[in-house]
C-alpha cells in the first residue's frame, strides 16, 4: 500500500492551479484615466515585469513532488516576487500613462496573492512546522512587506496613493475604529460574562438567555443599526453617531461572550466541582480558584471571536455616523471611487488579522498553564 | 456518631432515600453496600449536605447537621469520590493541601502534613510537584484519600473510592487504608457496590436497596443471617463459603493441639481463606499458628460453625 503513504498533495495542486489560471486569464492591474473613470484591465503575461508569473506557479505545481520545505520557499518566493514586481509594473504603467491616472489591482492580483498565502500557510502545515517557525515565516513575510512598502515600492499603487491623500483622516480611522471595537468587546465581556456565569448553573436561564442573543444575532447589521437611531434619540444618547453604534456591536457581541464563558465554565470536570464542593469551598471559591483558571483557554479563544467580529462590524456603524474605517467604505461606494473602498477594507482585514493573531499568541501562552 | 433520623429525599437528582434510620459509632469504619441506584450515595451526601434530606435529620455528635454553615461543615469532613476529582491546574502537593489552605493553615505546618500524608499512602515524595495528569490511575486515587484525610476530619466519607481501579491495585489500597483507618481512629463512612470490598472493609456494613436499609450489621452477621433473599442473593452464590472464611480470622478459628516439627505456619490475624488456601497448597489439613503455642488451625476447625 505504498500509494496511500504519499498521497497527492490536494491542497497544493488546486492552490497552484488557481495560481496559474489566474496569472493567465485575470486581470493582474487595471490602469484607469483618473480615481474615477473605469480603466483598462492587463493579464500578467500581457506586462514584461509580470510575465514571468505562469511559470512560477508552473515551478510551484511542480514542488508536489518534493519536500514539504521546497513547496514552502516557492510559495514564499512567488509571494515576495508578486509583491515586488507588482509594485514595479505599476510605476513603469503609470509613466506611460497621463497624469491623473491610476494603476489599481486586479482581480489576478488578489486571487495569486490569496493562493499563495493559502499555499504557505498549508505548507507550513505540512511540515509540521514548530510555532516559532511559524512565526518566523509569517513575522518574514511581514517584514518584508513593510521594507517594500517603506521604500516606496507600492508608491504608485492607487491603493497607497488614496492612502497619501487621505493619510491624517486614515490614521483617526483606525483610531476610532479600534476604539469602537475595544469598547464593544470589553463591554459585552462586562455584561456577558456575569450574565453567564449567572445561569450556567440553571438549564432554563441559559436556555433562554441564549434563544435571545441567537435572536439578536439574525438580526441584519444595518438593520439593528437603523432600529436604534429612534429609541435612543427618544433617551437623548443621539440616535446617530458613536451611541448606537457601540450599544448595536455590544449586542452582537454578547452572543459569542456568552457562549464561550458558559463553555470555558463547564471546562472543568464535573468530579473536580464535586470535589471542591464536597470539600467546603465557597461557590465563589469553586469559580475563582477552579472554574476560571481551567476555562482561561477557552475565554481566551471567546476575546478572540469576540474582537475580530466587533473589528469587521464595526465598518457598518459608519452608517449610522459612527467614525471609523467604514467611513471610508461607504464614501467610496458612493462615489464610485473603488480605490478609497479598497484603503477601509484592507485596513479593516489587516486589523481584524493583527488581533486574531496577538489573541492566538495570548491562548498558546495561557495553555501550559492550565 | 453520625445519626440519621428517618430521613427521606424523594426528588431531586440522584437516588431517592426512603426513610433511613442509622447509627454510625465513633471511629467506626461504616460500609453502604447496594446495588447502583439504590440510595446510598445520597444517603452519604446527606452528612456533608452536599444532599438535604425532604424529611428527617441528620446528627453528628448530636448536632444537627443543618445548624453548621455547609461550607464550615464540610472543611471538617473528608471527601473523596470515584472519579477523584482532583483538580487537574494543581499539582499533587497543592491538591493534598487544599483543606488547610481553606482553613487558614501556615504554609509550613500545610507542607509537613502532605509529606507525611504521602509517606503514609506510600506515594514517592518526588512526585508533590507533579500534575494529576502525570499519574496512574492508583496513584492519583491515594492522592485523593490523601486530600480527604489532610485536615485530620474526625469524619471521612468515601464514594466508590476505589471503584475505578484494577483488583491488584485496589487491593493494594484497600490494605493500606485498612491499616490507615486503624492508625488514625478516624470514623469512615465508605459507599461500594461491591460486596467482596464491603466485606472486606468493614466494621458494620449497612445493605441499601431501593432506599431502605434491607439488613446493618457486621459482616458476619450478614453472611451468616441475611435478613431476607435480596441479602441472601448478594452475600450469597457461588462464593458464599469463601466469603465467610474470608471475613474470619485464624486468631478466632485456631485451636489446641499440636503438629509435626516442619509444618507451615500462619499468622493468626490471617484470614480462613488465606489458610484454606495454605493447607490446599501443602497438602495438610492442620497448620500452625504463628505467635500462638500449643495452637493448630485445622480444616475441622475452617468447618466448625463461627464462634
Amino acid at each position: 500500500m505504498r500509494w496511500t503513504e504519499r498521497t497527492w498533495p490536494l491542497a497544493l495542486l488546486a492552490l497552484g492551479i488557481a495560481g496559474l489560471l489566474a496569472s493567465l486569464v485575470l486581470n493582474a492591474v487595471v490602469v484607469a484615466p483618473n480615481r474615477l473613470l473605469t480603466g483598462h484591465g492587463y493579464v500578467s503575461i500581457a506586462i514584461p515585469t509580470l510575465r514571468w508569473l505562469p511559470l512560477a506557479w508552473l515551478v510551484v505545481l511542480a514542488t508536489s513532488r518534493l519536500p514539504a520545505a521546497a513547496g514552502l520557499a516557492a510559495a514564499m518566493s512567488v509571494l515576495s516576487a508578486l509583491l515586488l514586481a507588482t509594485g514595479l509594473a505599476a510605476a513603469g504603467l503609470l509613466a506611460a500613462a497621463g497624469e491623473h491616472a491610476r494603476v489599481q489591482l486586479g482581480a489576478g492580483f488578489w486571487c495569486m496573492v490569496t493562493a499563495a498565502v493559502l499555499l504557505v500557510a498549508d505548507r507550513l502545515r505540512e511540515l509540521k512546522a514548530r510555532p516559532y517557525l511559524r512565526l518566523a515565516c509569517w513575522t518574514g513575510l511581514a517584514l518584508l512587506v513593510v521594507a517594500m512598502a517603506a521604500t516606496g515600492v507600492f508608491d504608485r499603487l492607487s491603493v497607497v496613493q488614496e492612502f497619501a491623500l487621505q493619510r491624517t483622516r486614515f490614521i483617526t480611522a483606525v483610531g476610532q475604529h479600534l476604539l469602537l471595537a475595544f469598547a464593544a468587546a470589553a463591554a459585552a465581556v462586562a455584561l456577558g460574562a456575569p450574565l453567564a456565569m449567572a445561569v450556567a448553573q440553571r438549564q432554563g436561564g441559559r436556555g433562554a438567555t441564549l434563544a435571545v442573543l441567537n435572536l439578536v444575532q439574525t438580526i441584519p447589521s444595518m438593520a439593528l443599526f437603523a432600529l436604534l437611531v429612534a429609541p435612543l434619540a427618544w433617551l437623548g444618547v443621539g440616535g446617530t453617531g458613536n451611541a448606537p453604534a457601540l450599544v448595536a456591536l455590544t449586542a452582537y457581541a454578547l452572543l459569542p461572550v456568552v457562549r464561550y464563558t458558559l463553555a470555558g465554565l463547564a471546562t472543568a470536570p464535573p468530579a473536580a466541582l464535586d470535589a471542591a464542593r464536597g470539600m467546603g469551598l465557597q461557590p465563589w471559591q469553586v469559580l475563582t480558584r477552579v472554574q476560571l483558571p481551567l476555562g482561561l483557554p477557552v475565554f481566551a479563544a471567546g476575546l478572540r471571536i469576540v474582537l475580530v467580529q466587533s473589528i469587521g462590524l464595526a465598518a457598518v456603524a459608519a452608517l449610522v455616523g459612527a467614525g471609523g474605517l467604514g467611513r471610508f467604505v461607504f464614501l467610496g461606494l458612493g462615489q464610485g471611487a473603488n480605490d478609497l473602498v479598497m484603503l477601509g477594507t484592507l485596513a479593516i482585514i489587516v486589523l481584524a488579522l493583527a488581533a486574531d493573531g496577538a489573541c492566538r499568541a495570548l491562548e498558546r501562552w495561557m495553555e501550559p498553564r492550565a | 456518631m453520625i445519626e440519621f433520623s428517618n430521613v427521606s429525599k424523594r426528588f431531586g437528582q440522584g437516588e431517592a432515600v426512603d426513610g433511613v434510620s442509622l447509627q454510625i459509632a465513633s471511629g467506626e469504619l461504616f460500609v453502604l453496600v447496594g446495588p447502583s441506584g439504590s440510595g446510598k450515595s445520597t444517603l452519604l451526601r446527606m452528612i456533608n449536605r452536599l444532599v438535604e434530606p425532604d424529611e428527617g435529620s441528620v446528627r453528628i455528635d448530636g448536632k444537627d447537621v443543618r445548624d453548621t454553615p455547609a461550607t464550615d461543615l464540610r472543611r471538617g469532613i473528608g471527601y473523596a469520590i470515584q472519579s477523584v476529582g482532583l483538580f487537574p491546574h494543581w499539582s499533587v502537593a497543592r491538591n493534598i493541601g487544599t483543606v488547610p489552605r481553606l482553613l487558614g493553615w501556615s504554609n509550613d505546618r500545610i507542607e509537613a502534613r502532605v509529606q507525611e500524608l504521602m509517606a503514609m499512602l506510600e506515594l514517592d515524595a518526588g512526585i508533590a510537584t507533579r500534575l494529576p495528569a502525570e499519574l496512574s490511575g492508583g496513584q492519583q486515587q491515594r492522592v485523593g484519600v490523601a486530600r480527604a484525610m489532610a485536615a485530620t476530619p474526625a469524619i471521612v466519607l468515601m464514594d466508590e473510592p476505589f471503584g475505578a481501579l484494577d483488583p491488584v491495585t485496589r487491593e493494594k489500597l484497600q490494605h493500606a487504608f485498612r491499616r490507615i483507618h486503624a492508625d488514625t481512629g478516624t470514623t469512615v463512612v465508605f459507599v461500594t457496590h461491591d460486596m467482596d470490598e464491603a466485606l472486606q472493609l468493614g466494621d458494620r456494613i449497612a445493605f441499601i436497596d431501593g432506599g431502605h436499609v434491607r439488613q446493618c450489621g457486621t459482616p458476619l452477621e450478614l453472611l451468616l443471617s441475611p435478613a431476607d433473599e435480596v441479602v441472601r442473593g448478594f452475600v450469597g452464590g457461588a462464593s458464599a463459603g469463601l466469603r465467610l472464611l474470608s471475613v474470619r480470622k485464624v486468631r478466632d478459628a485456631m485451636t489446641p493441639g499440636s503438629v509435626a516439627d516442619g509444618t507451615p505456619s500462619i499468622n493468626a490475624d490471617a484470614d480462613l481463606r488465606q489458610a484454606l488456601s495454605m493447607m490446599v497448597d501443602s497438602r495438610l489439613r492442620t497448620l500452625r499458628v504463628d505467635g500462638a503455642d500449643g495452637q493448630v488451625i485445622s480444616l475441622d476447625g475452617l468447618l466448625a460453625p463461627p464462634r
